[in-house]
Order: C-alpha cells, then sequence, then structure tokens
C-alpha cells in the first residue's frame, strides 16, 4: 500500500524537485559567467559610463572606441594576432609529430629500455616547473633564442610528457594484429604508424591538438619570459603590456580582452561536446 | 635467417632503431631540458651566478644560498611572507573541490539543459589569466567597482567597503575567490565523469533502505568519488604552490610581501633581482614542498582505502 502511494507520488515530486534544481544550477552558473557578459558590454561603453550604476549591461551609448584603440596603438593589435596564431600554428606541428611518433614508439615498438624510459619520463612530471625554468632560460639564451618567436614553440618538438602519454594510452587500445597485419605486409614502422595506427587514433589526436592549442594560445609565461620587442609578443603578453598602459580605459582594455578570447571561445562553444570529453578522458589518463 | 629483415638487419635491431628514431625529439628534449636542467639548477644553487654574468665571474658559495633564505633578515622575510601566502591559497583546493563535487552531484541528478549549464561553469576555466586578472581587478575596484557597489546598495556603508586588491589585508583573499570561480568547472567536468561510472544500483538500494539525498550523498557518493578526488587534490596541491604569473599579473604592483608567493619570489629573484643562483635554491625549496605535501596526501589516501 504504501509502497504504491510512494510510487504514485514520484514523479511529480521528481519534476518539481528537477525544476528546483535546474533553476539553483543553472543561476549559479550565471553567476559564473557575469564576468564575461561586464567584459563585453564595458568594451562598448564610453569610458565616462564604465562603472555607472545600477550596472548598464546594455551600454545606454554604445561606442566603438574601445576597440578602434586596439588599431592605432605603436602596435597594432593584428601584429599580435597574427604572431599568436603563427606561434600556435608552428607548436601545434610540432606537437603532432613529437607526441605522436614518441607515443606509439612507447606503444607499439618493443625497443631496449622502453618501459623503463617511459617511466623515467613520467616521474618527472612531479618536478615543478620552476626548477628548470633558469636553465632552459640559460639554454635559450646561449642559442640566441631570447626575443625570438623560437623560444615559444621549439619546446613542442620535443614532446610534452602530457601530450606523448595521452598518444602512448591511446595507440595502446589498438590490436598489436592491426600493427602486425601491416609490417607482415612489409609496411615499415614509419607507414604502419602513418597509414594504419594514426588513423585509428583520430580522437586522441584531435584532443590532443585541442589541449596544446589552449595551452600555447593562452601561454602567458613564456613570451612574458623571453620576448622583449613589442612587435614580437603574442596576444596574452600584449593585453597585459596593453591594459598597464591604458590602466583607465576599461573599455579598451575589455575590447582588447574580448579580441584575444574570441578564437578560444566560438570554439569553445561550438565544440563543447567534444571538449569535455577530451578534458574528462584526457584528465582521468593523465 | 627467418628473423632477417629487408636490409640485413635482425628484427630486433630494426625495432630498436626504429624506436628510438621515433623518440628522438622527445629524448632528446628530455636530456636537454629536464636531466641537464636539473643537474645545471643543482649547480648554479651552489653559486652567486647571475643572469647576467658570464660563468667565469659565479663563485662556488657552498651552501650560503640555502642558509641565507632563512637567516638573511629580508630574505626570511620574504620567504616567511611566501611560505604563510601559500598556505593560505591552499585553502582554495579543498574548498573548490567540495564546492564543484556538490554541483555535480546535482547536475548529475536532474538537471534541464546540463551540458549548457556544465558549460557555463567551465567558460572561466579555457579563459587565460590575463583577461582573468583584468576583467576581476575591475570589478574589484575599491571605490566604484560592481561588487563593492553592489556590497554598498545591499547596505555596507562606505568606510566599511572591503578593498579588495588595494588592501593588504584583503587582496589574497580576493585572488583567492578569483582562483575558486576559475578553477571550479574543471573540478565539476572531472566529477561529472567519475559520477557518470557509478552504478546506479547503490542509489537504488539507499532508496530502499529509505535514505534521503543528503545521506546518499556523503555515504555513497563521496566515498566512490575517492579517487577523482584525491587526482583533483594532488593536481590542486601542485598547481598552486607552483602559481607566480597569475599574481603578477592581477597585482601589477605588489603592496609588500601582502601577495607574494614562493613560486613568484622564485621568478622575481631570478629575473628582476638577478639573484639567479639564490633562485635555483629556492626552486629546490619548492620542489621539496611540493613533493611533501604530495606524500602526505598519498598516505592519507593509503589509509583511507585500507578502512
Amino acid at each position: 500500500m504504501s509502497v504504491k502511494a510512494k510510487k504514485t507520488r514520484k514523479p511529480n515530486e521528481s519534476i518539481a524537485v528537477k525544476i528546483l534544481l535546474s533553476i539553483l544550477i543553472w543561476g549559479m552558473g550565471l553567476a559564473m559567467i557575469v564576468p564575461f557578459v561586464w567584459m563585453l558590454s564595458t568594451s562598448f561603453k564610453g569610458v565616462n559610463d564604465v562603472f555607472s550604476f545600477p550596472i548598464e549591461w546594455i551600454p545606454r551609448r554604445p561606442t566603438l572606441n574601445g576597440y578602434i584603440a586596439l588599431f592605432s596603438g605603436r602596435v597594432s593589435f593584428v601584429t599580435y594576432l597574427f604572431n599568436s596564431v603563427k606561434v600556435v600554428v608552428i607548436a601545434l606541428t610540432g606537437t603532432l609529430f613529437s607526441c605522436t611518433m614518441a607515443g606509439y614508439a612507447y606503444a607499439k615498438i618493443p625497443f631496449f629500455g622502453r618501459n623503463k624510459l617511459f617511466m623515467i619520463k613520467l616521474m618527472t612530471t612531479m618536478l615543478p616547473g620552476m626548477v628548470t625554468m633558469i636553465p632552459t632560460y640559460m639554454i635559450y639564451s646561449r642559442l640566441h633564442l631570447v626575443d625570438t618567436h623560437a623560444a615559444l614553440w621549439i619546446g613542442s618538438f620535443c614532446g610534452g610528457t602530457f601530450g606523448v602519454f595521452l598518444m602512448r594510452q591511446a595507440f595502446i587500445t589498438i590490436p598489436d594484429s592491426l600493427i602486425e597485419a601491416a609490417r607482415v605486409d612489409g609496411a615499415g614502422h614509419f607507414r604502419t604508424f602513418w597509414s594504419v595506427a594514426l588513423p585509428n587514433v583520430k580522437t586522441s589526436v584531435a584532443t590532443l591538438l585541442f589541449m596544446y592549442f589552449l595551452w600555447t594560445w593562452n601561454d602567458y609565461e613564456r613570451p612574458l619570459l623571453y620576448l622583449w620587442s613589442e612587435s614580437k609578443y603574442t596576444l596574452p603578453l600584449a593585453v597585459k603590456s596593453f591594459s598597464d598602459d591604458q590602466s583607465t580605459n576599461y573599455p579598451a582594455i575589455m575590447a582588447a580582452n574580448v579580441f584575444m578570447l574570441m578564437p578560444i571561445m566560438v570554439f569553445f562553444i561550438t565544440c563543447q561536446r567534444f571538449f569535455v570529453e577530451s578534458l574528462v578522458s584526457s584528465g582521468i589518463k593523465g | 635467417m627467418a628473423g632477417k629483415g629487408r636490409r640485413g638487419l635482425s628484427i630486433k635491431a630494426r625495432d630498436n632503431l626504429a624506436g628510438y628514431l621515433f623518440i628522438a625529439p622527445s629524448l632528446i628534449g628530455f636530456c636537454v631540458f629536464t636531466l641537464f636542467g636539473v643537474l645545471f639548477s643543482i649547480g648554479i644553487s651552489f653559486t652567486d651566478w647571475s643572469l647576467l654574468r658570464d660563468f667565469r665571474d659565479a663563485h662556488f658559495v657552498g651552501i650560503q644560498n640555502y642558509v641565507s633564505m632563512f637567516t638573511n633578515k629580508l630574505d626570511w622575510m620574504y620567504l616567511r611572507a611566501s611560505l604563510r601566502n601559500n598556505l593560505y591559497l591552499l585553502l582554495v583546493v579543498p574548498v573548490t573541490i567540495f564546492l564543484a563535487a556538490i554541483i555535480a552531484a546535482i547536475m548529475n541528478k536532474a538537471v534541464f539543459g546540463r551540458g549548457a549549464a556544465r558549460a557555463m561553469y567551465f567558460m572561466p576555466y579555457v579563459t587565460n589569466i590575463v583577461a582573468v586578472a583584468t576583467v576581476w581587478r575591475a570589478l574589484y575596484h575599491p571605490s566604484k567597482g560592481p561588487i563593492n557597489m553592489m556590497l554598498h546598495s545591499l547596505g555596507v556603508s562606505m568606510e566599511n567597503l572591503p578593498g579588495w586588491l588595494s588592501s593588504s589585508q584583503w587582496a589574497l583573499t580576493a585572488i583567492a575567490i578569483v582562483l575558486v570561480w576559475k578553477d571550479i568547472g574543471y573540478d565539476i567536468l572531472m566529477y561529472s565523469g567519475a559520477l557518470q561510472g557509478i552504478n546506479p544500483e547503490f542509489y537504488e538500494a539507499a532508496d530502499i533502505d529509505g535514505a534521503n539525498g543528503l545521506t546518499k550523498f556523503f555515504r555513497i557518493t563521496l566515498p566512490l568519488l575517492s579517487p577523482t578526488t584525491f587526482m583533483l587534490t594532488i593536481l590542486g596541491i601542485i598547481s598552486s604552490l607552483q602559481m607566480w604569473s597569475f599574481v603578477q599579473v592581477i597585482m601589477p604592483q605588489q603592496m609588500g610581501t601582502s601577495t607574494m608567493t614562493l613560486a613568484l619570489y622564485i621568478y622575481n629573484s631570478a629575473f628582476k633581482n638577478y639573484r639567479t643562483g639564490y633562485a635555483a635554491a629556492l626552486s629546490w625549496l619548492l620542489c621539496l614542498i611540493v613533493l611533501a605535501f604530495t606524500l602526505v596526501r598519498w598516505r592519507t589516501q593509503k589509509n583511507y582505502t585500507v578502512e
């Protein structure tokens, strides 16, 4: 009797609960994006309207002055955008080759000392980046890479541990028989890797490129360490120095932020599902 | 005969050759930047070398760098303040993780438009630190910023409004709040992934026993999420202890030592004050601290699973 009563009551109750919980989650979620909304709306405001209260979410006197300021400084933001794109494209090329090849070798080529080498590489991820920051700077400066874009992308050709690990885990799932079949047919290791193994791990390759795109595009520390000339700045460093220059010109600073975040946000919103899956899988593996 | 490949090399030799060729870039990078880097860093931590000078002008100073951070008055003042601030900022890790677990659990249960909702929480995580810092600096503006205006309209008097980033008492808290906001999305995502792997029978069994939502959360959900919690705390601790650039961007003018962190102190020592040997010594202290925290967390996790 009581069980029956419970069952008949449940659907209504659970829908009410679901609505309440949805309101809660969406409410907090909207609060999370308030800073972005503020940024976007401020970028279209005049300098004097920035802090008017109650907040003007839709500017009453919209202006593009903030955006115009981006292209009228000593160095135009178009240059910064170009620098960022250039560094990202080269870095992703390097990552693609170094990480997939190393990952494949660690997973599928039985070479001498493979597992030991891999373990050592994994263990060094525990080493704080601060420890190698000074030696790396010293090496780059001896190689005359300071104040060049190469300082930002050269490391990507050396296979980051995260990427190598991600790709190794991906290649391990390919059945050995598939690799052996290709080898028996006379394909060399490189051909087997390139035309048999790689097409089977497309999703992981996409995850790899995506994560490194995010990190390289957002990287602020390396440009800060290595770049001196303003004309070589990538976007994050450029926005930082722009915001120091313009200190109270908030519309221009926010316009610069919008300009910098646009590619990531467009990507993030259009590929949200893929993005989330990438991160969850890479997080659990890494 | 059967073991020979086309070019007369044995299969084993060909595997070795190919294997090392495939990992060559990653191996070279490892040897140069990690192995050599570690040795170089240990080496210069015993010298007074500065980035601006040649190696010939560097002197061996023994363990002076390691001693002076604790005995030199100014060095110790900076180090002590950094350690205190780092400890305070470590509180961000459990707070973020706990909030994320609750939000993820609710989301997993029943929410309309879950994907879109999750994306909103996740947006700060994909945003770079420069944008985060410059936007929050404006929001935190002490006399005109939206946050203080809101507090004022809620009845906080003008004199009692927190100074946020321009007050040495509030700056660290202001930074901590931003860090929770920035990192929570990632933790929610990881928990969502883990929650989808929980067998619903656990909850059905609890329903039959008449357990309420809270009991289920604390008795079933949290314990089953403990591997994720473990991973998130380790990652959180490591990145929190190593944070410098975010503080450097959000506080262009440091107010004394009120927001100094150990990693920022290392960066400043190496690249601003050019006490590079000293900075290397500090980086090994940081390494030791990271290791200590990780080991402690490891220990407690083991005990937890044995129980």
